[in-house]
């Protein structure tokens, strides 16, 4: 069974001043597709509190995917795209770019999403939007391929004793 | 396709010459009168067709028709060599002044107009391929010197403000260098915890603390063969600050949790946007791990220090963002230009680049226009007095303020004070003795050698104590009198019984 870890990522919703809806809609969704969540934290939009979670759970060897929900867009404060790309070993930034096609042609606002997706270690990471439709759809995306790519990154590594030498350039 | 390169015909001598090596050299040339339509030249239009290469103004430097094919050029990423007259003040500050890419001062050798139309087409190619844009004198600084510093091992150390394109310089130096095929690994020295950083870049064994269910290889050894980059470095935590002190002394390391060194053979650039120099007068960084990084630097200008490139970083951004975003886009108009030009940009090229994506995605006419630039950009502008919200902000900043300044009294107190110690032999004032035919005089006398002159100088050194400053001068004296003591106490208005004393006192023979 996928086993799955949701971090959100909030200012408001770290201090407990807002109901993480996103992170719900996440678990619904794993329920249905019969995944099991065996992890999920909310922390602030800090980088290294969210590079610290994410680096964490993927080496613990517990969890083959991580969704993160949030800090991906413009402002200032968002920074989990540069957190997630400061512990992942390879970028699948085919990923990404389908999350946003998803979305941006009826919502043009969803092309300014900055959000990554890659492998660390056997970890699938996948960053998704902080809006609960934006992960709604996000979700519908990934589920048409997510099996495939968590038997690859998990089958890719039996065979190397080590995680990923390939090169991040 | 051959280079092309438009040359102007103000000096005809020299532009039928410039013309004759630059088509021997295999370039494709054309000239253009101040009488034709400049702009359309540059632009690719008209007469000439494709965009040219380069430009070489072989005069008429300072009039009006220059100014605007300047401007073109400047607008549209086009290099311009100008020949300046030998008459001209100084060639190097008209040369900045017009904005010329490069410049000679005539009369020019052909053979040399040619190497420098070369050269500057090569860099026009480094910046296409890098990302490094902009025509401003500061920026052609920072290419040249990634040039240069390419080819060679040393450690890098590249210093910019935030969203100056840090990464872009280090990637840049990678891509030139021998180590181009090679990994070429950042690491965001600021993103992550203490406790991870250590084992992200030096890689921990299965087990060496909880959660560690596997080997991981560090950063440094997936480097190995190529280039690390430490970005912001500054933020490294002095325990780790030792570890990367030994990396760059012998390139060797331990895993966390690992018994066995590690060797690797890695070029390291650093980057930081912060004053590291500032971070170590106040002692939060090493110095010797900062004297190992800062070998080569690159300084990476502000974007408000080179305001002339914003009009052409725009119009790239906005066409890069109209073909990804796949919008039929018109452009900016010249009002929203200039709100741009003007404004602070406290987080530099980046934040310009976020800005301009964000307007090409919502602008709703097609075009950018003074209204679709949030009011935290438009508002903030360098002719606009900083927007001061509230009492204890203030409070803050002028804190921020004092405590700044006193860092740089400190920096600078402790420059003086190693300049002092390297090199006393700087600032050392000769008096002479003696002989009233002789004038008091300064000169540099190496400290390590003081050869006894005939003038017969008494050396005061900084640091000197005032016996060492009397015995100086009794040994002086003695040295002019030739030995006479009589005449040496004479000389030095003493008693002879004083200076019996004090040649005791001194040891003096």
């Amino acid at each position: 069974m996928t086993r799955i870890g949701i971090l959100t990522i909030s200012d408001l919703g770290a201090v407990g001043q807002r109901a993480d809806t996103s992170g719900d809609a996440i678990i619904d969704w794993a329920a249905q597709r019969g995944y099991e969540v065996v992890v999920s934290s909310v922390v602030a939009d800090e980088t290294d509190r969210i590079a610290g979670k994410l680096a964490r759970w993927a080496d613990s060897g517990e969890v083959d995917v991580v969704l993160t929900t949030g800090g991906t867009g413009l402002t200032e404060r968002d920074v989990t795209p540069e957190a997630t790309a400061a512990i992942l070993d390879r970028e699948a930034a085919g990923i990404a770019e389908a999350l946003r096609a998803a979305s941006g042609p009826s919502f043009p606002r969803a092309w300014l999403s900055r959000g990554r997706a890659g492998t660390r270690g056997k970890t699938l990471i996948v960053n998704l939007p902080g809006s609960t439709n934006g992960v709604k759809e996000g979700l519908a995306v990934l589920a048409q391929f997510l099996d495939h790519a968590v038997d690859l990154v998990s089958g890719a590594n039996t065979r190397h004793q080590t995680p990923d030498t390939a090169s991040h350039a | 396709m051959p280079d092309r390169v438009l040359i102007t015909t103000d000096d005809l001598e020299h532009a039928v010459r410039v013309n004759a090596a630059l088509e021997q050299a295999g370039v494709d040339t054309a000239m253009v009168s101040s009488l034709d339509d400049v702009r359309q030249a540059v632009r690719g239009q008209g007469a000439g067709s494709r965009e040219p290469d380069a430009i070489v103004l072989t005069g008429g430097l300072h009039e009006a028709t220059a100014q605007r094919l300047l401007a073109a050029a400047h607008e549209h990423a086009v290099s311009t060599l100008g020949l300046v007259e030998p008459t001209d003040k100084d060639p190097n500050e008209i040369g900045r002044e017009l904005g010329l890419t490069a410049w000679l001062v005539k009369p020019v050798d052909p053979s040399e107009v040619t190497a420098t139309v070369r050269r500057l087409i090569e860099r026009r190619r480094l910046q296409q391929r890098t990302g490094i844009l902009g025509e401003s004198p500061p920026i052609q600084e920072v290419l040249v010197k990634t040039e240069q510093i390419a080819p060679v091992t040393s450690t890098v150390l590249v210093e910019g403000e935030s969203g100056t394109g840090k990464e872009l310089v280090a990637r840049a130096i990678h891509d030139l260098s021998p180590r181009r095929g090679k990994a070429f690994i950042a690491v965001n020295c600021a993103a992550l915890p203490e406790t991870l950083l250590e084992s992200e870049l030096f890689g921990h064994e299965k087990g060496s603390f909880t959660g560690a269910a596997e080997r991981r290889l560090g950063r440094f050894e997936l480097a190995n063969g190529g280039t690390i980059l430490l970005d912001e470095v500054g933020e490294v935590p002095a325990s780790t600050q030792v570890k990367l002190l030994r990396v760059l002394e012998d390139r060797s390391f331990f895993r966390v949790g690992g018994t066995q060194p590690i060797h690797v053979d890695v070029r390291v650039i650093a980057a930081t946007n912060k004053s590291l120099k500032e971070a170590v007068a106040l002692g939060r960084f090493r110095d010797d791990l900062f004297y190992r990084l800062n070998v080569l630097s690159v300084y990476l200008p502000p974007l408000r220090e080179r305001r002339s490139d914003i009009p052409l970083l725009v119009r790239t951004f906005i066409a890069e963002f109209a073909k990804t975003h796949d919008r039929n886009f018109r452009g900016i108009t010249p009002e929203a230009l200039q709100i741009l030009v003007e404004a602070d940009w406290p987080g530099n090229v980046r934040q310009l680049k976020n800005l301009i994506e964000s307007m090409v995605v919502l602008a709703p006419e097609g075009e950018i226009r003074s209204r679709d630039i949030p009011p935290d950009v438009s508002e903030r502008t360098r002719r606009l007095p900083m927007r001061i919200d509230n009492t204890r902000e203030v409070a803050g900043q002028e804190l921020e303020f004092i405590f700044r300044t006193l860092v740089e009294l400190k920096m600078q107190i402790e420059e003086l004070r190693r300049r002092i110690e390297e090199r006393p032999a700087e600032r050392v004032e000769v008096i002479e003795v003696g002989g009233g035919n002789r004038q008091i005089e300064a000169a540099t006398i190496d400290p390590l050698d003081p050869r006894p002159e005939p003038q017969v100088p008494v050396i005061y050194k900084p640091g000197m104590t005032m016996s060492e400053v009397e015995r100086a001068a009794i040994d002086a004296a003695l040295r002019e009198t030739r030995g006479n003591r009589r005449k040496a106490a004479e000389t030095l208005g003493i008693g002879e019984r004083t200076l019996y004393r004090k040649l005791k006192e001194y040891a003096i023979d």
